[in-house]
């Protein structure tokens, strides 16, 4: 009896979900709602930015923006990021938002190695009023497709309890930090591959590998994602790890222990992540993505940014949150490889570090 | 083996379709109560009878599609990389990746043509390089091991001893399926690090402290948390299924308790063990997060790469190296198969093996060592089953400032204010329940029509298993990324693009994935039953379906509730096909708001990790209520 009703349910679903998931749709067919409605503005970026447990600007600009503009705004948060959109590039699927917000140089080189180069196209900065505004160092897209957004540093992170400052590459090869060194996995998390790249910045391309040899010798562990990374540094595991230069806002905010959250910066200087903003080629609306690029710049906003993603601000006339003034450790150094660099290198830097860090069994 | 009609001619009917099949249970129960006229409902009997007599040949082909659809199709988008390369089909990505020895070690010299008795010295020698794929073979082997020997106690005490909470200890076992790695990982650092439960239960007895965090061992220990389980509840049940008359009959023939054991239970016990092990062979062969949380980058396995270069769209490396992840994993499952097909077990438990009690009946050296035993096994399974468990639990309610709610408050503040692109708990939670009966109620039939399938006799049937079981097997970033490309972007067809995405392919999804487990669990009773139980109500004019309904399914009942608790327990722990194919955060389920809660601090994450239990808890306890007290899992 029982037996019967679960199969004769299973019969009913199955002919449900095969009739539910096929729909139809027209050749360009988008996946949520009429795509022609001239008064909303999508736009894509990462999970993050509009959904962290802890504060996100994501929200605030949904709702500013659709006030001030009198749109209606949704953001579009694939699992996949990028990928998604280029996956759909390359398939010939419409792609339905007409910005991508939240680009790191390295993310727009791999989209231009696996497109024909035509995902983004050129941003009109003459539409732009707040550009003026936003320092020439902060560019990094030469085709000038990507406007700067927000920027963040890496550094080390470490328990000021337990460990010494480290204030050098090379003091992490010391004894005293054997086995208390974690950094995310170069290949899947961003602080993992900003340390990389901020090693190989160091040291040069000659000597990056030897560096990594030694401290991979030091029992510095290479774990999956930040989250992880992280997760062993809150639980007292590991006291050194590779995050961000603004760790201690989050810190003082959430009421942890400052002394446990200290940030050092490797001869003073900290790798510097620019994420900018690009227009989809096949966006169609132009002026509302100038309007929302141009929002994004706006001092205003930049603060709200700063203040909720914890990031710095890329207009120069932006008046920092107090906390971050306070407690986010801004380096006078901040290298980063452009994306001439990245396009030429990448690659190759992280497949001969793959084959230094793993396969020794 | 007599000679049986295919359904899918002509339903195996050769019974009048009027009047209806004599004697059937059913048929009483059907009348109408409203009367119709006699011609309708005969009308409306027949029709049915004939939908029931292609029954098996309906949800055969409903599965098929399901499969083709979200399985096979979005799959071979994807493996299709590796073969051709610019328009041309190649092996050379094959090749190139046998060749390399950062993959296999000494053995990529074998493939670019050196000595074997040159590859095998060194590989036997003490500087052997096993590489990527070789290392990956070698840490799943140990895990296998280790799951076993866990997780065969585990079903000795199950089964063979009565204590309060048994059941509901049987019903929990598969939790740690649901746990997603994040969470795992966390619950091990607090219990094996070096400030962690472990090492401050050491330093009390004045022991350790031990480095387990970081090594190989970790990831074993990991391993068995997951996998140890699912040993355990199959073996379980095939010690609950011996006949106890068999061992009376071999004791008063004058077997030593010993003998009675290794020739009549241990015999039964192997083909559940063996699919166990060949399960867990499979599972941590594919591992990925949890070995770079717990190990590290140097411990990296073959899911590690392959994630990589998806990630860096090289999807024909990528697609090679599933490949060739893909066929090891499935000749493990295949030589698993053909043991099982060679050791059907004709037993059918009519009287199972009474269960001792677990407090010693009296304090003689018999009665207390088994006993001692246990308890020591108690002891380890407290460390790797339960500590990071309630490491987790403990996590969900402690902050800076010791003890503290702020994490399930967190909960209902998100659940009151998060906005449209946010994730809230309660529909993450509604999501999960909705999906998993979803699966539940499409993987159940086609894992039995699966097994039907499969457990007939025709040359080749293994091989056919085998491509069924693929969906456990294939990595499951390239199932994600091949669900893109296929329905979700759309399925051109002529002209038309044809999209799937929502709840409705979510839980078809689901159902794909889960299905295997029920297969696993239902056919190799379907093996055992007696054929010519079957042949007689065939004889008596039942369909094909009916047959099944009413004679197999009853004797099999126990792997059918087994399998639903898998089921369950998959769909409600299901993250990447569930993201990838949600057109909103309204259908994102609790792995998902686990995944969006995990920041700097972990205790929002934890706190739905509890969630999560609960639920899955509560789920596993309705499953094993519905499924009734039987010999069974």
């Amino acid at each position: 009896m029982r037996r019967r009703t679960v199969l004769a349910s299973g019969g009913a679903v199955a002919g449900l979900g095969l009739a539910g998931c096929i729909s139809r749709k027209g050749e360009n067919g988008g996946t949520t709602g009429n795509g022609d409605n001239e008064d909303v503005l999508r736009v894509a970026t990462n999970t993050a930015f509009v959904d962290a447990p802890s504060d996100s600007p994501g929200e605030w600009i949904a709702d500013e923006f659709a006030d001030r503009y009198d749109v209606e705004f949704e953001w579009h948060t694939p699992d996949q990021e990028l990928n998604y959109y280029i996956e759909r590039h390359n398939e010939g699927v419409e792609i339905e938002p007409e910005l991508y917000l939240g680009l790191n140089p390295h993310e727009v080189v791999r989209a231009d190695d696996n497109t024909d180069g035509e995902l983004f196209v050129e941003t009109d900065e003459d539409a732009l009023e707040h550009v003026a505004n936003v320092d020439e160092e902060h560019y990094f897209d030469p085709q000038g497709r990507v406007i700067p957004t927000f920027r963040s540093f890496c550094a080390m992170v470490y328990d000021g309890r337990n460990v010494p400052e480290p204030e050098t590459f090379e003091d992490l090869l010391e004894p005293e930090y054997e086995g208390q060194i974690a950094v995310s996995n170069p290949q899947r998390g961003t602080t993992g591959l900003l340390f990389l790249l901020w090693t190989i910045d160091y040291f040069g391309e000659d000597e990056y590998l030897e560096y990594w040899e030694q401290l991979l010798d030091n029992d510095a562990r290479v774990l999956d994602s930040w989250s992880e990374v992280y997760a062993q540094f809150e639980a007292g595991e590991v006291p050194v790890v590779a995050s961000y230069a603004n760790d201690r806002v989050y810190a003082e905010r959430a009421g942890n222990d400052l002394e446990k959250h200290r940030v050092a910066l490797l001869h003073d200087q900290a790798y510097a992540n620019i994420a900018g903003m690009a227009r989809f080629a096949d966006g169609t609306n132009d002026e509302l993505a100038h309007e929302f690029m141009d929002f994004v710049l706006d001092p205003e906003v930049q603060a709200v940014i700063a203040e909720r993603n914890v990031t710095g601000p890329v207009n120069d006339e932006t008046e920092l949150p107090e906390v971050y003034e306070e407690y986010a450790k801004r380096p006078d150094d901040a290298p980063s490889f452009d994306y001439d660099a990245l396009d030429a290198n990448l690659e190759e830097w992280l497949g001969e570090w793959e084959q230094t860090a793993a396969g020794d069994y | 083996m007599t000679d049986r009609r295919e359904p899918t001619t002509d339903g195996g009917a050769s019974a009048p379709v009027d009047p209806a099949t004599p004697g059937s249970e059913a048929e009483g129960r059907s009348k109408s109560p409203s009367g119709d006229d006699p011609d309708d409902r005969r009308r409306a009997r027949g029709i049915r009878d004939r939908l029931e007599r292609r029954a098996i040949a309906l949800f055969g082909l409903g599965t098929i599609l399901l499969l083709v659809v979200l399985f096979y199709y979005p799959v071979a988008t994807v493996f299709v990389e590796a073969v051709v390369v610019e328009g041309r089909a190649t092996l050379a990505v094959f090749l190139e990746l046998l060749r390399d020895p950062f993959y296999f070690g000494d053995l990529a010299r074998l493939f670019a043509g050196e000595s074997p008795f040159a590859v095998a010295g060194d590989l036997l020698s003490a500087d052997r390089r096993l590489g990527i794929v070789g290392f990956t073979a070698y840490q799943a082997a140990l895990s296998t091991l280790l799951s076993v020997a866990l997780g065969v106690p585990a079903a000795y005490v199950l089964a063979r001893y009565e204590f309060r909470g048994r059941r509901t200890l049987r019903s929990l076992t598969v939790l740690p399926f649901v746990l997603p790695s994040i969470m795992v990982a966390v619950g091990f650092v607090a219990t094996l690090g070096e400030n962690g439960t472990l090492n401050r239960v050491l330093g009390l007895v004045g022991l350790g402290p031990v480095e387990l965090l970081f090594s190989l061992e970790a990831i074993l220990v990991a391993h068995a948390f997951y996998n140890a389980p699912l040993v355990a509840r199959v073996t379980t049940a095939a010690w609950e299924s011996v006949d106890a008359s068999a061992i009376e009959t071999a004791r008063s023939l004058g077997a030593s308790p010993f003998r009675a054991f290794r020739d009549v239970v241990a015999p039964q016990l192997y083909p559940a063990v063996l699919m166990g092990a060949a399960l867990t062979f499979v599972f941590t062969f594919g591992t990925f997060p949890i070995v770079l949380a717990l190990g590290g980058f140097e411990l990296a396995t073959v899911e590690v790469f392959v994630y990589r270069l998806i990630r860096d769209l090289e999807y024909a490396e990528a697609a090679a190296l599933a490949i060739l992840e893909l066929l090891i994993t499935l000749g493990i499952l295949y030589g698993y198969l053909r043991y099982e097909a060679a050791h059907v077990v004709r037993s059918r438990g009519v009287r199972p093996l009474p269960r001792r009690p677990l407090s010693p009946p009296s304090l003689s050296v018999r009665e207390l060592l088994p006993r001692a035993g246990i308890a020591v096994y108690a002891a380890i399974a407290l460390v790797v089953f339960v500590s990071p468990i309630v490491s987790m639990l403990y996590a969900s309610v402690s902050g800076p400032d010791g003890l503290t709610l702020d994490h399930y408050r967190f909960l209902l503040e998100r659940q009151r204010t998060a906005a449209a692109f946010q994730v809230r708990p309660w529909p993450a939670i509604r999501n999960s329940l909705l999906f998993a009966a979803g699966a539940l109620a499409l993987a159940l039939p086609m894992g039995v029509v699966v097994s039907v399938l499969t457990t007939r006799q025709y040359r080749g049937r293994k091989l056919v298993d085998v491509a069924a079981m693929a969906p456990l097997a294939v990595s499951g970033i390239v199932v994600g990324i091949g669900l893109l490309r296929g329905p979700v972007f759309g399925i051109e067809l002529s002209g038309w693009r044809i999209a799937m995405g929502g709840a409705a392919a979510i839980v078809a999804a689901h159902a794909v994935s889960c299905y295997p487990f029920v297969v696993r669990t239902v056919a190799p009773g379907l093996e055992s039953v007696d054929r010519s139980l079957v042949e007689s109500a065939r004889a008596l004019g039942a369909s094909r379906a009916r047959a099944l309904y009413d004679v197999e399914l009853p004797l099999v009942w126990p792997g059918v509730v087994a399998g639903a608790a898998f089921v369950v327990a998959i769909s409600m722990g299901e993250f990447s096909s569930t993201v990838i194919l949600a057109t909103g955060t309204d259908q994102y389920t609790m792995p998902v708001a686990i995944e969006r809660f995990i920041g700097r601090r972990l205790g929002p994450a934890t706190a739905m990790g509890v969630v999560l239990l609960v639920v899955t808890s509560i789920s596993f306890a309705i499953i094993d209520r519905l499924g009734g007290e039987s010999f069974g899992i």
